[in-house]
């Protein structure tokens, strides 16, 4: 029984990490494709910590996919105005991705501010939470301040 | 807005929200019980302290020409037999002509609103006040037994007076070949919550079964809200989904995962 357990657990991280791989690979894809560095990653509904650990492990999926990758967490209090954020991404030229960890665009204008500075976004979405409403308003903001969208990375448990 | 609604975003909202509803449905049940308990509790020690009156009388009729009937010695064909005028007299208290009479008699002392508060009801009509009276043949058919039970001791008596002056007055203006012989009766305080219809059908039970019926109807109540809310407020389900606003998925990552 412990051993199918194991077995089941081994599967179902290789599965997950394979996942990962697929959904870095698609972003760096995207990325070469628009000519993009710098990627603000953030959510249209209020669910910070998945996230977060979501956009830990895309640094590391990027990192195996041969990129040097840099993850700038506004949550963590890398950077709290957009001033700050301008000033890291002019220091730092040698990564060949930026992702940085932003707050809901709808929800807080410093983030919409350093979203702004971003060349792409990606919104992080949990699936069965996300309303249409919220992902519509993030997706006309977005529009409206000219931000392009790069993609969606959905999430479930 | 519902053109997004399908089969999978129900039972993604219901799956969503099970706590919720689970925990609902479990505190509402217990609070709900806790109140129907309590207030069954309170009716079962009003009944227990109140008292059911009840009067009986027992009559016997015998055809007035021969005296005493001879049961041994049927000689007399056309002789209406004791069986005969038992049945005869428990189903002339069915009528109306005789719920009249009593309502008629028990009105020389009571008004009709004096009815109403001395029985606590917000009616009282010809057929009501039958509801506090009883009739039957006794086991050997020869018999009647009537009885009245009410929550008041006057009342209770005065009504079984009623019925016994209705007999009389049958036997006296009507069946006059007949006579109403009164056997005996019985006074009886009984406590409320005893066999009478009229007292404990106020009264209801509390079981598991209104426990489990509680429950199933908050349950059923909780998915119906979150169907509406569904309905109403429509989330993300499927990555097909994105395809609407021309967003391109660029992949689904699901649980925890390890952090890197």
């Amino acid at each position: 029984m412990g051993i199918n357990n194991d077995k089941y657990l081994e599967t179902k991280d290789q599965r997950m990490a394979q996942k990962l791989a697929m959904t870095a690979k698609n972003l760096l894809e995207k990325c070469e494709k628009n000519n993009t560095r710098v990627i603000g990653v953030t959510t249209s509904g209020s669910f910070k910590s998945y996230k977060q650990n979501i956009c830990k492990q895309l640094v590391g999926a990027i990192s195996e996919c041969g990129k040097k990758v840099v993850l700038l967490d506004e949550d963590a209090r890398g950077f709290a105005k957009a001033d700050q954020l301008q000033e890291i991404l002019g220091q730092d030229q040698t990564a060949d991705i930026i992702l940085v960890n932003l707050r809901p665009i709808t929800r807080f204008v410093q983030s919409l501010e350093c979203a702004q500075l971003c060349e792409g976004l990606v919104f992080v979405e949990r699936m069965a939470y996300s309303t249409c409403k919220d992902f519509e308003a993030a997706l006309k903001l977005s529009e409206e301040k000219s931000i392009p969208v790069l993609g969606v990375i959905t999430h479930s448990k | 807005m519902f053109e997004k609604f399908g089969l999978k975003d129900i039972f993604v909202g219901l799956w969503r929200y099970k706590l919720h509803i689970v925990v609902s449905t479990l505190v509402l049940t217990v609070i709900m019980s806790g109140f129907l308990y309590k207030t069954t509790e309170k009716s079962k020690v009003g009944s227990a302290n109140a008292k059911i009156y009840s009067s009986s009388a027992t009559f016997y009729f015998e055809p007035k020409d021969t005296g005493l009937f001879d049961e041994a010695n049927q000689i007399q064909s056309n002789i209406v037999t004791p069986k005969e005028l038992a049945t005869t007299y428990n189903t002339i208290l069915d009528a109306d002509f005789c719920k009249q009479y009593v309502l008629d008699y028990l009105q020389q002392y009571y008004t009709i609103d004096e009815l109403k508060s001395t029985l606590k009801v917000s009616d009282y009509t010809l057929h009501t006040s039958a509801g506090y009276f009883k009739h039957a043949l006794m086991k050997d058919e020869k018999c009647v037994n009537i009885y009245t039970v009410s929550t008041d001791e006057t009342y209770s008596k005065r009504l079984l007076e009623a019925y016994k002056s209705y007999i009389e007055n049958v036997t006296e203006t009507q069946m006059m070949n007949t006579t109403a012989v009164y056997l005996g009766g019985t006074d009886q305080i009984l406590p409320a919550n005893s066999n009478s219809e009229i007292v404990s059908k106020s009264y209801t039970d509390f079981s598991a079964k209104s426990v489990i019926m509680i429950a199933a109807i908050i349950f059923v109540m909780g998915c119906i809200v979150v169907f509406f809310k569904c309905l109403f407020v429509p989330t993300l389900n499927r990555a097909e989904d994105f395809a609407r606003y021309d967003i391109p998925v660029l992949g689904e990552v699901s649980g925890k995962g390890k952090e890197a």
